[in-house]
């Protein structure tokens, strides 16, 4: 093979790779069907935290709350709203969703399942 | 005779192996710092129910319709009552459902001018925000008086009850219209039908462009059917779809249709 072909044989594997690569990353990448709960911005996941906090507050069903948490992918629910309270505070959410987030924080305190390893 | 460059095609089939094993498996894409709409449609559900129930919960129209806005769905209203439809055939929580489908019914009102919003004047519910980067937080406040909230009130009764003769109807078909005590149409109202050996559930407010008060239900024809409007309502027995004439004598299935009223 002479030294021409050997160049050529690389250069068609630098193709090929890149090729491979746009497939794998641009056309079908593994996480086609998108992204998961707790891939989402830390303002987002603030935000899906005063949600759950304002149906807490609606419905004081701490074991559903505890559930809805932890799908934000944190170590625990508490963490997840201590995660959630310095995002909405940096992002300049309005107080009263401050408030939400910290009266479910303290009412969670002693719900057994929110401590990190809490349920599933 | 030149000699096909083989040489090249193996390397070529080399390079796309090599980069489609390195991109999907040692070093696939990871969503980092996503917006809503990048989510999954399991994912999307998930924020999708607890925008309702946020919405069930405090009654701010125009936060839920900035929170829907982020996950850019093509038509939110459809998407609102389709998830209802499968959280209600699919058993799940009534609440989920009844969020769901209230908050369809509130954004139709809103976009066909019946609702008037009581917050936030800038946000217009049918149209997505611009930029995914935009954080939820700035159209957020002042918090309103809910413009739709689920009442437990008396149990509903029947105000009328008449056979529908019409061929351009499917048959069988088993129409409700559910009103409030000022007559008013109310969604989110939990049908029952229950036949021998069967039962079946629907939500008033999936058709908004009929009715947000109406719902529907496909009876066979064979099959004879009672309905209960709410969980101690009224019971309509003996619902079987009934035989009608045309105009030339042939005969066809119709249908019924029930309006209930909450004294």
């Amino acid at each position: 093979m002479t030294l021409k072909k050997v160049i050529w044989f690389f250069i068609s594997i630098g193709l090929g790779l890149g090729l491979g690569l746009i497939y794998g990353w641009s056309i079908s990448p593994a996480g086609a069907q998108g992204a998961s709960l707790p891939s989402l911005r830390e303002d987002f996941k603030a935000d899906y935290a005063v949600m759950t906090a304002e149906i807490f507050q609606h419905d004081h069903n701490s074991l559903l709350a505890i559930s809805r948490l932890n799908r934000l992918g944190a170590s625990s629910p508490l963490q997840a709203l201590e995660d959630s309270l310095m995002a909405a505070q940096k992002y300049g959410f309005s107080l009263s969703d401050l408030q939400l987030i910290a009266q479910m924080y303290q009412s969670l305190q002693s719900s057994p399942g929110s401590s990190p390893g809490g349920l599933p | 005779m030149r000699r096909f460059p083989w040489y090249l095609v193996v390397g070529l089939v080399v390079g796309i192996v090599t980069g489609i094993v390195i991109s999907l498996l040692i070093a696939p894409v990871r969503y980092v710092d996503t917006a809503p709409s990048s989510l999954n449609a399991s994912a999307k559900d998930d924020y999708r129910s607890l925008i309702a129930l946020a919405y069930l919960a405090d009654g701010d129209l125009g936060r839920a319709t900035s929170r829907l806005g982020l996950l850019r769905d093509l038509n939110v209203i459809e998407a609102l009552s389709a998830q209802s439809q499968k959280v209600y055939t699919l058993g799940g929580a009534s609440d989920e459902a009844q969020g769901l489908s209230l908050l369809a019914v509130s954004l139709y009102q809103l976009a066909s001018g019946t609702l008037v919003p009581t917050v936030a004047p800038t946000i217009n519910p049918l149209v997505t925000p611009a930029a995914p980067t935009l954080t939820p937080l700035a159209t957020f406040t002042p918090r309103p008086a809910a413009t739709f909230t689920p009442t437990i009130g008396a149990p509903y009764v029947v105000l009328d009850r008449k056979q529908v003769c019409d061929p351009a109807l499917p048959p069988g078909l088993l129409e409700v219209v559910v009103i409030d005590a000022a007559g008013n149409p109310k969604p989110g109202v939990t049908l029952t039908v229950t036949w021998q050996g069967g039962q079946d559930h629907f939500v008033t407010g999936l058709f908004p462009e009929t009715s947000p008060g109406y719902a529907d239900f496909q009876m066979n024809t064979d099959v004879i059917y009672t309905l209960q409007a709410g969980e101690d309502g009224e019971q309509t027995s003996n619902l079987q779809a009934p035989q009608c004439t045309n105009t030339n004598g042939s005969t066809y299935w119709g249908g019924w249709q029930i309006t209930y009223k909450q004294p």
